[in-house]
């Protein structure tokens, strides 16, 4: 029978072989993809889940076990990418609807052909990732973190709020503000393509 | 029919948006949209999967470090026991300088004895027991 979070924990504090190798392999996508939405450069998400889980390891001994260790993992991921970019120096928050003309245009481009739920091709739908990847990433580390836990990974809000250290109505809060300003710059943009287009 | 228009923020993936309200609110319509086009593009952002041997090595990493904080431990006591050691080596050593300096040739170990327990009058006056020990003869 496959082994609780909480007894891989036990047993990977009394020493046991493969006990902190399970609870890795159970979290590894996790902290994985975390990072690599919050940083954005997969070159460095290896390195920095390796830092994510030499962090839990030294920290089991003060893990709450009654805690889910799902929050918990993600918790000490998202404050080590806060540590990477804090050195990067480049978590400045941006104008969210302050798009340039490429991104208009990419975005007006994409509308065109996915309105009425229209399939886009592979190369639109990957330009089109890319632009909202570039919009996530203006949003402030704390809205960014609770909307992608949230919408990508599928965090309940209890969840959400452990991660960050807040309390689920201060996440759900987050998620609603975030997912606003995203449509109201999505809209704003379509609405812009169709005055052209008239 | 419903005038007030979706709150597309607060409506959750499972979530469906009111058909009735949509049919005849153009904003709304619009909005919805952007919310079909963020949805679509939020289940395809792309995903990184870790290399194979991640877990493995990571957990072999970890082990290695466990032993850093006893290390640590046996270096701060270590630290903190030293005044102690090097002044119990410093005692040790005077003693075994002491111990190991020769006897004072004036030094007369039977002066201390009373006048009449003389080296001759103590062997002369010993005598073999018949169980094989050696008793002083108090006769002489």
């Amino acid at each position: 029978m496959e082994k609780t979070d909480a007894e891989l924990v036990i047993a990977s504090l009394e020493g046991a072989p493969y006990a902190f190798e399970q609870i890795v392999q159970r979290y590894q996508r996790l902290v994985f993809n975390i990072i690599y939405h919050q940083l954005g450069r997969p070159q460095e998400v290896e390195d920095v889940a390796q830092e994510v889980f030499l962090k839990v390891f030294n920290s089991l001994g003060r893990f709450d076990r009654r805690r889910p260790l799902k929050a918990w993992i993600a918790k000490i991921t998202v404050n080590q990418c806060r540590d990477v970019l804090r050195k990067r120096r480049s978590s400045r928050v941006e104008a969210f609807s302050n798009f340039t003309e490429d991104e208009e245009r990419r975005i007006r481009s994409l509308h065109d052909v996915s309105a009425g739920t229209a399939a886009m091709t592979e190369a639109e739908s990957r330009a089109c990732l890319k632009l909202l990847d570039q919009l996530v990433r203006r949003l402030s580390h704390k809205d960014r973190t609770a909307f992608l836990l949230r919408e990508v990974e599928g965090f309940g809000y209890d969840e959400v709020s452990k991660a960050l250290g807040s309390s689920e109505v201060a996440a759900r809060i987050r998620v609603s503000r975030t997912r606003k300003r995203l449509l109201a710059a999505l809209s704003q943009v379509l609405s812009s393509g169709e005055t052209l287009k008239t | 029919m419903n005038r007030k228009h979706i709150r597309f923020e607060d409506l959750e993936p499972t979530e469906a948006p009111d058909e009735e309200h949509l049919k005849s609110c153009g904003r709304c319509r619009r909005e919805l949209r952007a919310f079909r086009l963020l949805r679509f593009h939020l289940e395809q952002l792309p995903r990184v999967e870790p290399p194979a041997h991640f877990a493995r090595t990571v957990a072999r990493l970890a082990e290695e470090r466990r032993v850093v904080p006893f290390a640590l431990f046996l270096e701060r006591a270590a630290r903190q026991l030293a005044p102690g050691l090097i002044a119990l080596m410093g005692a040790v050593s005077v003693l075994l300088y002491q111990l190991s300096q020769p006897v004072d040739p004036n030094l007369n170990p039977l002066e201390s004895l009373p006048e009449e327990a003389s080296l001759e009058y103590t062997v002369d006056s010993l005598r073999l027991s018949s169980e094989g020990g050696w008793i002083i003869d108090e006769s002489n």
